[in-house]
């Protein structure tokens, strides 16, 4: 999909509850509403990118002051079980807890 | 002992500690009460950690007596953003979704219940190991989103300055004890002027270090291609000590930097006459950086700078002068992309970052989900507060099959031009001048309901994050008070090449030597 035309609402409705979906973000309808309109201006002002000329410029991901060093693959100590497990709403079996997932679509 | 020890500098304080002529124990007992008879109005803290504090500084003093040698920070009560995460003390992130389940089912989210970190921040660790004592998580925008601290779903922080004003954000809770004279110091992360915005607003000096200088193990992660901790202190001298304990290299965090660390404090007091100071001559025009779309109205923010904004930073740069500086205009052509840039860029790695939310492992859980799916978006639609859902779905979009290239990529492709026109400047210039932000603190509630007129009060810091250079925001004289409107603080912006946050240093103590804000502090009523 190519980004809507110049004039036309940058987003629509649906396109927002799917991106929610995408998310993980279960919204009421009022916020999907909300956000539609939220998001149209915000698009909108962010389309001025769309005046420079990029051809050939390449992208900066991050900015390297200098070369990073990787550390020695060696292993270290790493959180105790129990307290990896301290602050999980729900645990089970010595493990977190969730509802049952594998029948799920 | 007489209070007001606690409007020391810090390094003042901790030579008053380290020679004995007051103890840490005392210093922290009139610390605390300041923070319970002054913060109830303020809501700088979002929990004090008064029990821990009180015996880390016995544990100072008894170092002492022993006679051994204390830290650059003894005794000194410092805040902490609540983005760090402090073992065994409450982190919120400002969040709902790190409260831990409620038993008691409590109508308003309690910071208090906040997640337990296992671990400190590498930064909260070097400040520990400094002797500094650590008195309480500061307010902070949610997941630090936010330009006014009005999205803390618990309370916003409010300007010490005028409290029907915002301190600014995401680091509003640090610059408000700094201001308020709730604690000597403050860390505070900045991912697009999160340091420097609240700085400028309150009247405290606030550094965003070069991007890798300090280390952001322990941080709880925005924009991790953005994010960087810096320190608030209410003068140079003092941010550049705190500066000077959390810079360097961490083998737990991959993108810090080896590079030998400066001495800022030796810098402050440093001559800077013949320094070359590059002034934007297009950051003071009319609508930089605004542009509605078509019929839409501009932004409100969007006009431009406040002329009593200008006058105050022109003011500064002609004191800069004053002091044997040479003014040179420079220009910064794509840094009024930078708004479009940073929305792109932070929404896109935020949505990624703020992913690991998902009602397992730590924090909120929602009730109720009878699959795993549920459970996420449950615990996820009830847990984020809005502008945070903004982002994250803001940030799904522009990385989403089809939009990638025009929005995510692009921006990428912009964010080098801006690199480009600050590395092209600092061929000619040695620090670049600006404002931090176009207007002084706006009144609470003016924006809540318009996330761009928000996003552009982010105008003149989001270059310098975007760039990765470092970058402090320093007073300058308040604007006048006119129209019932009280005098409220300017700050004035110096930027830099990657890791010469010394030469800012030098700078910026020079102008407090001369600034019209030198020691001003606002007028806090207490309980």
């Amino acid at each position: 999909m190519p980004p809507a035309p110049e004039g036309s609402a940058p987003i629509a409705e649906d396109e927002v509850r799917s991106l929610a979906r995408l998310a993980n973000l279960d919204l009421p309808d009022a916020e999907i509403r909300r956000l539609t309109g939220d998001l149209g201006r915000i698009l909108a002002y962010v389309r001025q990118l769309e005046e420079l000329d990029v051809t050939g410029i390449e992208p900066t991901a991050y900015v390297a002051i200098e070369r990073a060093e990787l550390r020695a693959d060696e292993p270290h100590e790493s959180l105790p079980h129990e307290i990896a497990l301290r602050e999980a709403p729900r645990t089970s079996m010595d493990g977190f807890a969730v509802p049952g997932f594998v029948e799920e679509d | 002992m007489d209070a007001t020890v606690l409007d020391r500098s810090i390094p003042e304080l901790a030579g008053l500690v380290t020679r004995g002529e007051v103890s840490a124990e005392e210093v922290t007992k009139a610390c605390l009460d300041r923070i319970t008879r002054r913060d109830g109005a303020l809501g700088a803290f979002l929990t004090v950690q008064a029990e821990e504090a009180l015996q880390a500084a016995r544990a100072v003093d008894q170092k002492r007596a022993r006679g051994e040698a204390l830290g650059p920070l003894a005794g000194v009560p410092i805040g902490i953003k609540d983005a760090l995460c402090t073992r065994d003390a409450p982190t919120t992130a400002g969040s709902r979704i790190l409260l831990r389940p409620s038993s008691t089912g409590e109508a308003t989210p309690d910071p208090r219940r906040g997640f337990r970190p296992p671990y400190d921040a590498t930064v909260v660790a070097r400040l520990r190991e400094a002797d500094a004592v650590l008195v309480g998580k500061t307010n902070m925008d949610e997941f630090a989103m936010g330009s006014s601290n009005e999205n803390s779903a618990f309370f916003p922080a409010k300007n010490p300055w005028d409290p029907s004003r915002i301190p600014g954000g995401s680091s509003g809770g640090s610059a408000v004890a700094v201001a308020a004279g709730l604690a000597l110091g403050a860390l505070g992360s900045d991912t697009g002027g999160s340091i420097r915005q609240p700085a400028a607003l309150t009247g405290t000096v606030g550094i965003k270090p070069t991007y890798g200088r300090v280390s952001r193990y322990g941080l709880i992660a925005f924009a991790s291609s953005l994010d960087q901790v810096g320190p608030f202190a209410a003068d140079v001298r003092s941010a550049a000590r705190l500066l000077g304990v959390i810079a360097g290299r961490d083998p737990h965090d991959q993108t810090s930097l080896g590079a030998p660390v400066a001495a800022y404090e030796e810098a402050c007091g440093r001559d800077v006459r013949g320094m070359r100071i590059g002034v934007p001559e297009e950051y003071f025009a009319k609508g930089f950086g605004a542009k509605g779309a078509e019929g839409d109205p501009m932004p409100q923010a969007s006009t431009g700078i406040q002329p009593a904004v200008e006058k105050s930073v022109r003011e500064a740069l002609a004191g800069l002068a004053s002091l044997g500086c040479e003014l040179r205009p420079v220009r910064l052509p794509h840094t009024r992309y930078a708004v479009a840039t940073y929305y792109v860029l932070a929404t896109a790695e935020a949505s990624s970052n703020l992913s690991r939310y998902d009602g397992v492992r730590f924090g909120a859980r929602a009730e109720g989900a009878e699959s795993l799916g549920a459970l996420y978006a449950k615990t996820r639609g009830e847990g984020f507060g809005r502008e945070v859902a903004r982002r994250i779905v803001l940030g799904t979009y522009v990385l989403s099959s089809g939009y990638y290239d025009a929005y995510y990529l692009r921006a990428q492709r912009v964010r080098t031009l801006i690199r480009r026109d600050f590395e092209e400047a600092f061929r000619e210039v040695d620090v670049i001048a600006a404002p931090v932000s176009p207007t002084v603190a706006f009144p609470l509630g003016e924006r809540v309901d318009d996330p761009l007129a928000m996003y552009l009060a982010d105008i003149y810091t989001l270059p310098a994050s975007l760039a990765g250079v470092p970058a402090l925001s320093v007073p300058c004289a308040p604007t006048p008070a006119e129209n019932g409107v009280p005098s409220l603080p300017v700050g004035l912006q110096l930027v830099g090449p990657p890791l010469e946050e010394a030469r800012l240093c030098a700078l910026a103590a020079a102008w407090e030597g001369i600034s019209p804000a030198r020691g001003l502090r606002p007028k806090v009523s207490e309980a």
